[in-house]
């Protein structure tokens, strides 16, 4: 199988992600992003792509079911598939390769 | 602390639908109350939603909607270069109607059903038959002309 290209805002929301573990939705997500890369992410461009992620196979997405805490809104969380794993660290590694030998 | 806007998440559920349009205001709601309201921030957050839900460039997968945005982007920036294109094709058609309709009233004569029966061979589909006769004997017609010299011209 060929090696999936990540852009940087899907390599952030993977990234995002897999840092969340079990509490990874669309606010924390958002949240994650926002404190750690300094990136302010609207709520559309952020379903966009996760729905493009799980589309590639990368991350998988469910429903929980509502609660009172969000008037009764449910949730969807989201999580990293082995293949989405594969994808951040081949990413991670082409950086590194790129970078090797450089000091600036 | 004011209330969400309601007409927003009403388009919201209207236009996105499903439990998607329900996690996506239960987030907003959830934001929207932790950062003390922001009914304007709510619209804005919405809007961005639902133009992403309906844009071309959403999906990854290539399609025709995809080429067409992608054709769109390209005349918007180079316009001179789409004009040209434009331009040498139209150009090309023009050419090529006038020298086809010129051939043709040069070497071949109206088809036996124009001659005789104007009134019957101005029907329209009469006219489409006359007219698939002629392109028919003009390609005979080259043809013969280019070398071939099986069959004979009527």
């Amino acid at each position: 199988m060929s090696a999936i290209y990540l852009g940087e805002f899907e390599q952030l929301v993977l990234l995002a992600v897999l840092r969340l573990g079990e509490k990874a939705y669309g606010v924390p997500i958002r949240a994650e992003i926002e404190n750690r890369a300094g990136r302010k992410v609207t709520v559309g461009a952020l379903y966009a792509t996760l729905d493009r992620l799980e589309s590639k196979g990368l991350v998988h997405s469910w429903f929980a079911d509502a609660t009172a805490q969000r008037g009764g809104r449910s949730k969807r969380y989201f999580k990293l598939l082995p293949a989405g794993v594969e994808a951040l660290s081949g990413s991670r590694a082409v950086f590194e390769r790129m970078w090797e030998g450089l000091h600036v | 602390m004011s209330d969400p806007p309601k007409l927003a998440e009403r388009l919201l559920r209207r236009l996105i639908g499903g439990r998607d349009a329900d996690a996506v205001a239960g987030d907003l709601l959830e934001t929207f109350e932790a950062r003390g309201g922001g009914r304007l921030w709510y619209w804005g957050q919405a809007l961005s939603c639902i133009a992403v839900r309906f844009s071309l460039y959403r999906r990854s997968l290539p399609g025709i909607g995809t080429d067409f945005s992608r054709a769109l982007r390209r005349i918007r920036r180079n316009p001179g270069y789409a004009l040209t294109a434009m331009l040498c094709l139209a150009l090309a058609l023009g050419v090529n109607t006038t020298l086809f309709s010129f051939l043709d009233s040069l070497y071949f004569p109206p088809a036996a059903g124009a001659r005789g029966r104007p009134d019957r061979a101005n029907r329209p589909q009469i006219r489409g038959l006359l007219y698939l006769a002629r392109i028919s004997r003009i390609s005979r017609w080259f043809a013969l002309r280019s070398g071939g010299r099986q069959g004979t011209v009527r």
